[in-house]
């Protein structure tokens, strides 16, 4: 069961496009995510399905009905906003029955069912506050509240945690997705921060110029990037370009720079591929004469939790290599070092 | 942070030098104003009160007595001219508020809604009035208004009437002409409310369900009311001391409070009385301003209680 499906969707701005045939569905009770740099289309593709856009082309149905020319009101659909669009004149409780109160509920189920969703998202005792009388996160959670309150078919939510800072975002990060499998709402969320899109989604559209470059989930998306694009996006790679050396069935050895590697994957002899390797997979330790790849330190980043080397190794190929901080023996430039690219670590990118 | 320049960032340890730091800060903010309370002092203060103790003096044949008289607030409870007059005045006022606002505020949402360019043609176009002179612009609307005038001549052309309609002297030409002048000042106060909501508000609104009749209901009118109090206010006060607008388009027939002050003090030389209707005008306007106040606090959006 669907509760949005995207079929062509195209919106124009005169001459430019910014969304460019998105065909997407989102199942019932799935989270999914629109990721991508600003400007990818994620938002307006947002606000077409939120009825504030109207499509240059395209279906666009929400609970199986067909959505595509429908004004917002009368579109069940809950949308959170990047600076929360609170009502300041209302009271919290007055601002999340708004929904109920359009729809005809009656003023005591009104306030019942808005004390209800106050509750769920943990504000019980603020019903009565004004949206300026209380802080961001805290508004952040009667506006979730305020869209979760209609029922809506699929609820919608732009950039929402932008305006917060890293420690609340992490908490309504996890609070997001356990209040989403608790209802079971369908969920769409538009963020350009890969590291929200991988930690909450079951689904993830990777966007840009106005086009889906990899749906899929997070883990698909993050180890196995269809394009350069993705591989990029989604956090630190190495991408190098290699030629195929030899291949037999799915297995072949590629030469990247001075680095032999062995990858998976149907490839031909002499092919020139793109070979994708995350900076966590590849070891790092101190130089012995038995190693296969040895190289020099030529930068370390400090990060806390981990650490951050650049690595120019034999053929001057430089490499990226994070680690979890050791406390004690961390390399500085200069030092030599051994790396320790395990097998299938490297992948070639869109295979 | 230098404490000067924060008088009143205190801190509750803060040592004594600091807080007399403070005081002299206090003092020096005092000190910028202190040319324009000068200024206010002798062009508005001083006149002030010679008008307010000229109404309390004695006028009998022709004579004015100073000191501490009751006549001339009693004349205006009791000669029923002066009160008849005054209630016209407010009525007037209001009748010119009402339409001013009502025209106002859909000028004040296109303009929201305005690209750059043509905001910047409506701000001239409302603008322009207030750059011809006062004379040129009430003859002008004599000219389009009048029995014969532009409009009434176009109705009869067109077979639609077949008697010219009465369009000037009476109210109605009044509250046509003044409403054109003073529209900009109802405008813009309004525009500049509407500029400041979110429209992310708005459109949370929709999406909650509101058709777009009730989001202007619910949200954009509620968070416009700062800007409706003041074009309320300002309109208000200028309608209460119209003068040569009614004298040329309303004839002798749209009589108002400041048309019998000039009356009184120019042709009866009787400027107590003409200083006691002042008052009372004057009183009026602060009544006004002070319910605009209240009425400014009971729509500020709360914050931080």
């Amino acid at each position: 069961m669907t509760a949005v499906a995207l079929d062509g969707v195209v919106k124009r701005y005169g001459g430019v496009t910014a969304v460019d045939g998105i065909d997407l569905q989102v199942g019932k009770g799935e989270f999914l995510t629109l990721l991508g740099p600003s400007g990818c289309g994620k938002s307006t593709t947002l606000q077409m399905i939120a009825g504030f856009v109207l499509p240059s082309a395209g279906r666009i149905r929400i609970g199986g009905r067909d959505s595509t020319r429908l004004p917002p009101h009368r579109r069940n659909v809950g949308m959170v906003f990047q600076n929360y669009a609170l009502f300041p004149h209302m009271t919290l409780a007055d601002n999340v029955a708004f929904g109920l109160r359009m729809r005809g509920v009656a003023k005591a189920e009104r306030r019942r069912r808005a004390g209800e969703a106050l509750a769920v998202v943990q504000l019980t005792g603020l019903a009565d506050r004004y949206p300026g009388q209380i802080s961001g996160g805290q508004q952040q959670r009667v506006a979730l509240a305020r869209a979760l309150v209609i029922q809506p078919d699929v609820l919608l939510l732009d950039e929402p945690f932008g305006a917060l800072d890293k420690q609340l975002r992490d908490r309504m990060r996890i609070e997001l997705r356990d209040l989403q499998r608790q209802l079971g709402i369908s969920l769409i969320f538009v963020t350009h921060d890969q590291e929200e899109a991988l930690s909450m989604s079951d689904r993830i559209a990777v966007l840009s110029e106005g086009r889906i470059r990899q749906l899929g989930t997070p883990d698909g998306i993050y180890r196995r990037p269809a394009n350069r694009f993705v591989a990029e996006f989604m956090g630190h790679s190495n991408i190098l370009p290699a030629r195929v050396v030899e291949a037999s069935g799915d297995r072949a050895l590629v030469r990247a720079g001075g680095l032999l590697l062995a990858v998976s994957g149907r490839l031909s002899a002499g092919g020139d591929i793109e070979l994708m390797i995350r900076p966590e997979r590849i070891g790092i330790g101190p130089a012995d004469a038995g190693a296969a790849i040895r190289g020099r330190v030529a930068g370390m980043q400090y990060l806390g939790a981990s650490l951050h080397y650049r690595v120019v190794v034999e053929g001057g190929t430089e490499l990226s290599v994070v680690t979890p901080d050791p406390g004690e023996g961390r390399r500085v430039p200069g030092d030599p070092v051994a790396l320790a690219i395990p097998d299938g670590a490297p992948f070639v990118i869109g295979s | 942070m230098s404490p000067d320049r924060h008088p009143r960032a205190e801190a509750p340890d803060a040592a004594p030098p600091v807080r007399a730091w403070a005081r002299i800060g206090r003092l020096r903010a005092w000190g910028l104003v202190l040319p324009a309370g000068v200024l206010y002092a002798v062009t508005f203060g001083i006149p002030l009160a010679m008008l307010l103790g000229a109404s309390f003096a004695r006028f009998q044949g022709g004579v004015t007595t100073p000191g501490f008289f009751l006549d001339n607030y009693v004349k205006i409870a009791t000669d029923g001219v002066t009160l008849a007059v005054f209630r016209n005045t407010v009525s007037l006022s209001l009748l010119i508020t009402a339409v001013g606002l009502a025209c106002a505020l859909p000028v004040a949402m296109l303009m929201r809604r305005a690209g750059p360019g043509l905001r910047l043609v409506a701000m001239f176009v409302l603008v322009s009035p207030l750059l011809t002179s006062i004379i040129v612009r009430n003859v002008a609307w004599m000219l389009i208004l009048g029995r014969s005038g532009m409009i009434n001549s176009w109705l009869i052309d067109a077979g639609l009437i077949s008697a010219p309609l009465p369009l000037m002297y009476n109210r109605l030409g009044v509250v046509i002409a003044v409403v054109h002048v003073y529209l900009p000042f109802a405008v813009l106060p309004i525009y500049a409310a509407l500029r400041a909501i979110d429209p992310a508000r708005e459109r949370a609104a929709a999406s909650l369900g509101a058709a777009p009749w009730r989001v202007f209901v619910h949200v954009t009118l509620p968070l416009a009311a700062p800007g409706l109090i003041a074009a309320f206010t300002l309109l208000f006060i200028l309608s209460m001391g119209l003068y040569l607008t009614p004298v040329i388009l309303g004839g002798n027939f749209v009589v108002t409070l400041p048309m019998m002050i000039t009356d009184a003090a120019r042709n009866q030389y009787n400027w107590p009385y003409a200083s006691a209707m002042s008052v009372l005008l004057l009183a009026s306007i602060v009544a006004v301003v002070a319910v605009s106040a209240v009425l400014g606090r009971l729509f500020a959006v709360p914050r931080d209680a």
